[in-house]
């Protein structure tokens, strides 16, 4: 078409017409895009190269602030949080979610309901699932700790949210809690479009368990590449929420994460440039780890 | 009502052209199917007519105006698609006046018109139902009602029929044929489906790779093909073709096969000169079963049968001339069979010849 | 050939059971917490620290007016409405014009806008929190809900627009194409034909979008300061922090601020699922 030798007048008439009507429809999902999701990244790479202190006035400070951040204990240990907090979240939702969804996947009485119940919590907001769960991990008056007293395993009665070794679990289990029954039906999705004459000619060649190796997941596995993505993704930003919520990042930061220390930095410590340098440290982060994914995924597509 | 004239109508997209300047002009009123094999241009070319292509070259003239470029909807055309593309939030009735709406027409004009194409098209029983409450045939009604309440310039029609089953679509074809009878306007119809293009239009025009093969009368197309393409193309069981030789006479030996004369109009061309490689072409209704006792002479010629197909109205009976599968079709009881030698007779008159190369006809 | 289907019935009952204990586990799992926040708003003071896991002994319906007036409920009930449906009324047809023109439109950049949007779908928003916050600062939008508005919709944008071109894509070309042809502009078969055929997708964007929206706490929690202005999660938050000790009234405040999502939920079940995995089950 580029090519075309010299296009009439009426034709580029046509041409620019369909081009001004298509950047029109477009422009504002892209302004709305571009001002409030692409420049605040772009000047928040601006404001990490300064000392400021969100209103008065910004100094140059190079790449001080990254390495104020490098030598930040408290960084380093909120990442760690983040990253262990992310990738078991993502593997105790998609394995529990795939079990149950195998289970699931029979034509079973009262599937429905199920289907109703265990999808409830997604829907509730992280505030008010934080605040129930705090009170439900309270140790005096807490439901867990009295449920156990009266199943005789006071052995396990613990401070769920104020022992600095479990508290982060405690929270991470709030997060599967809540998102599981989602991705059950993702699952439940998925193996519904496998063609069922595909799994009974796999029975009839071999046991269930190899039927599932290699019938069954390979098929699914577009499906579990992008709840694995999803899940991730989310983790590393729904448990600002939870954290902010039910322990707000103690006792000893042992439940501090990156996001709630970049909020903490920037506004209690009144550093915007210290803020928006981690800001950027972990974009490029996610934004490695959602490229990765994006890869596998399109990989497996193909394969 | 008005013509359509199409001329060096050029389509080329990311590098590949597939139209080829086109020349092409319908009368106003004329009904033209534009016909060949998927993957030829024809759609592309009523897509651009429509204004839903975008033109490369050349340029499209509705009545006295150029709409090349013109928006869709300022062309004065209207189309029914081969799925109908009804709306389906809309009733019949405001499928059917949509366009009278869309053009500010006021209500009343618009129920009274839509009502009177309704009854026309026998869908005033349907007209608050939705689109897909009704059959196949009905949605066709529709959308040719959308197409015709508007008093158009031209209508289009891309492949109307092929999603119907086959009873249905002898039906529809039918009544097209009366409808484009009683409101005469001019009409250029596609389809890949040569007995339509044939049974529906004034004017054939037979398309492959963007170029236009032969654009003729139905009767013209089938008796004097101007391709081999066409000849082949057109017409069922398929004309038989076989390679052969210009030799004294002039007459036409087929490869390894038998002498034939050559019809006076075509011996007498110049270029016949002996030993000219040519393509035959002969229609299977032109070949018939020598009735018994005729002697030997030019065109009787004798083969084995290597199948027989029955078809109640007629037999075909596939033999071997020299290299060449010939088909026969003979009367509805022919008493042929596999394996036996049948007595034929060729209706040489009827023979049609094209240069091997350009397989154009002689 | 009775062998074989013998066994197969008797393999198929231990999964069977197994199925409905998991089933009947996860279910309580899943619900019985907001069953105990329930029961928990009906006890008096007393007999929350009492009576954990019990029936409320008489339950205490004025904890509900209490917790809504010392809360300050009604007016955030009012705010998150305004932010989503504020929300809701700009991610729609925004989003949905955008699709439209990428999907039937062959205008020049159409793969660069729309490569530009699905960047968006690999950003994580929480990450851009605080320097959202900053632009919002810029802009002189702090403190108000319009600021919730325009970024909760600058949020959807990317994936809302790529479910809504994967919606566009499954409806036949043609019907576009026909409106044109009956006279329609570009905008008016958007308008008057694409749109009403999206109903469906609008749905489950709506539900996606608005119970984000609903939901949203970090961004909220950072923009608005003002009492007055906050939405429903931030003022829970606050309500926690001031009357850490009246747990029956924030019971209360928590089941009241759960009830009309769950209710929509329940009522709306289909178009829920289908909306908050909608391009994941299909894509």
């Amino acid at each position: 078409m580029t090519g075309a030798p010299a296009l009439s007048r009426a034709a580029r008439a046509r041409r620019l017409r369909t081009d001004l009507t298509g950047w029109a429809f477009v422009a504002p999902a892209l302004l709305l895009f571009l001002l409030f999701v692409i420049w605040p990244m772009g000047h928040a790479v601006w404001i990490s190269l300064h000392r400021w202190d969100g209103l008065g006035q910004m100094a140059w400070l190079g790449l001080d602030n990254y390495r104020f951040v490098f030598g930040d204990k408290v960084f380093w240990k909120a990442m760690h949080n983040t990253f262990i907090y992310a990738f078991g979240v993502t593997v105790a939702k998609n394995l529990l979610a795939l079990g149950l969804a195998l289970l699931l996947n029979r034509p079973l009485r009262g599937r429905g309901f199920f289907r109703t119940a265990s999808f409830t919590p997604v829907v509730l907001s992280f505030v008010v699932v934080g605040v129930l769960w705090s009170w439900i991990f309270d140790p005096t008056f807490g439901l867990l700790n009295a449920v156990l007293w009266a199943l005789g395993l006071q052995g396990l009665i613990q401070g769920w949210l104020s022992d600095p070794d479990i508290a982060l679990y405690s929270i991470m289990f709030v997060d599967v809690w809540k998102w599981t029954g989602y991705h059950t039906v993702l699952f439940l999705a998925g193996l519904q479009t496998i063609p069922s004459e595909l799994i009974e000619a796999g029975r009839l060649e071999g046991k269930p368990r190899q039927v599932f190796r290699h019938v069954t997941l390979p098929l699914l596995m577009p499906v579990v590449a992008f709840s694995v993505l999803l899940s991730i993704v989310g983790a590393f930003v729904s448990n600002y929420d939870l954290v902010r919520v039910m322990t707000q990042g103690g006792p000893f930061h042992s439940t501090e994460v990156a996001l709630t220390w970049i909020t903490t930095t920037a506004f209690r410590f009144n550093n915007f440039g210290k803020a928006d340098a981690m800001s950027v440290i972990l974009f490029l982060i996610v934004a490695v780890l959602g490229a990765v994914q994006f890869l596998l995924m399109r990989q497996r597509g193909r394969g | 009502m008005a013509t359509l004239a199409l001329s060096n109508l050029t389509k080329a997209w990311s590098g590949k052209t597939t139209v080829h300047g086109i020349d092409l002009e319908i009368p106003d009123g004329a009904f033209v199917a534009l016909v060949g094999p998927s993957g030829c241009g024809k759609s592309t070319t009523l897509r651009m007519i429509a204004g839903l292509e975008e033109v490369t070259a050349g340029e499209i003239r509705i009545g006295d105006r150029v709409v090349t470029h013109d928006e869709p909807r300022d062309r004065g055309v209207s189309m029914v698609f081969q799925n109908y593309a009804l709306f389906p939030h809309m009733t019949v009735r405001d499928n059917i006046g949509f366009g009278l709406k869309m053009r500010g027409v006021a209500k009343d004009e618009i129920r009274r018109k839509v009502e009177a194409a309704a009854e026309t098209l026998e869908l005033t029983a349907l007209l608050d139902r939705r689109p897909n409450a009704l059959s196949g045939g009905q949605r066709q009604r529709v959308a040719m009602g959308r197409a015709i309440v508007r008093e158009p310039k031209a209508f289009l029609f891309d492949e109307p029929l092929s999603n119907l089953d086959a009873q249905l679509r002898g039906q529809m074809r039918a009544e097209l044929k009366k409808l484009h009878q009683s409101i005469g306007t001019t009409t250029l119809y596609v389809t890949h489906d040569q007995v339509e293009a044939m049974t529906l239009a004034d004017t054939v025009v037979v398309m492959r790779d963007g170029r236009i093969e032969q654009a003729a009368p139905p009767a013209e197309i089938y008796r004097n093909p101007a391709t081999k393409f066409v000849a082949g193309f057109v017409g069922t069981p398929r004309m038989n073709f076989s390679e052969a030789e210009i030799v004294d006479g002039p007459a036409l030996r087929l490869d390894r096969g038998p002498v034939l004369p050559l019809p006076p109009a075509l011996a007498a061309r110049p270029g016949m000169t002996p030993g000219r490689r040519v393509t035959m072409g002969l229609r299977p209704e032109h070949v018939g079963a020598a009735v018994p006792g005729t002697p030997d002479g030019p065109g009787i010629v004798e083969a084995r049968v290597e199948l027989v197909e029955t078809l109640g109205a007629e037999t075909l009976v596939h033999v071997r001339l020299g290299t060449a599968p010939i088909c026969a079709k003979l009367g509805p009881f022919a008493a042929a069979k596999e394996g036996e030698t049948v007595r034929l007779e060729l209706e040489t008159s009827e023979i049609r010849l094209f240069d091997t190369e350009t397989e154009r006809a002689l | 050939m009775s062998t074989m289907v013998t066994e197969g019935r008797r393999s198929s009952i231990a999964p069977r059971v197994a199925s409905y204990l998991l089933m009947a586990i996860m279910a309580v799992l899943a619900l019985y917490p907001l069953v105990w926040m329930a029961l928990g708003s009906l006890k008096s003071g007393g007999e929350f620290y009492t009576n954990i896991w019990g029936l409320p002994a008489d339950p205490q319906w004025r904890n509900f007016p209490d917790a809504w007036v010392r809360g300050g409920l009604g007016i955030k009930f009012l705010n998150s409405a305004i932010v989503t449906f504020g929300t809701l009324a700009i991610t729609l047809p925004v989003t949905s014009i955008a699709a439209y023109a990428i999907t039937s439109m062959d205008f020049r950049g159409r793969s660069l806008a729309y490569g530009a949007l699905l960047l968006g779908i690999m950003i994580p928003f929480g990450v851009t929190a605080i320097p959202v916050f900053s632009v919002i600062a810029q802009l002189g939008l702090l403190n108000t809900r319009l600021a919730l508005v325009l970024v909760y919709s600058a949020q959807a944008v990317a994936f809302s627009t790529f479910l809504m071109c994967a919606f566009f894509q499954s409806l036949p070309a043609e019907i576009e194409e026909a409106a044109r042809l009956e006279g329609c502009t570009r905008f008016s078969a958007f308008w008057r034909v694409m749109l009403p055929l999206a109903r469906p997708g609008l749905a489950a964007q709506a539900v996606f979008v608005g119970t984000t929206a609903w939901n949203e706490y970090f961004l909220a929690s950072l923009i608005i300061r003002d009492p007055a202005r906050e939405t429903i999660p931030v003022g829970l938050v606050s309500f926690t922090g001031r009357y850490a000790t009246d747990y029956p009234a924030l019971f209360a405040a928590l089941t009241m601020a759960t009830l009309p999502l769950l209710a929509l939920y329940l009522l709306a079940q289909k178009q829920f699922v289908a909306g908050l995995t909608g391009g994941a089950v299909k894509g």
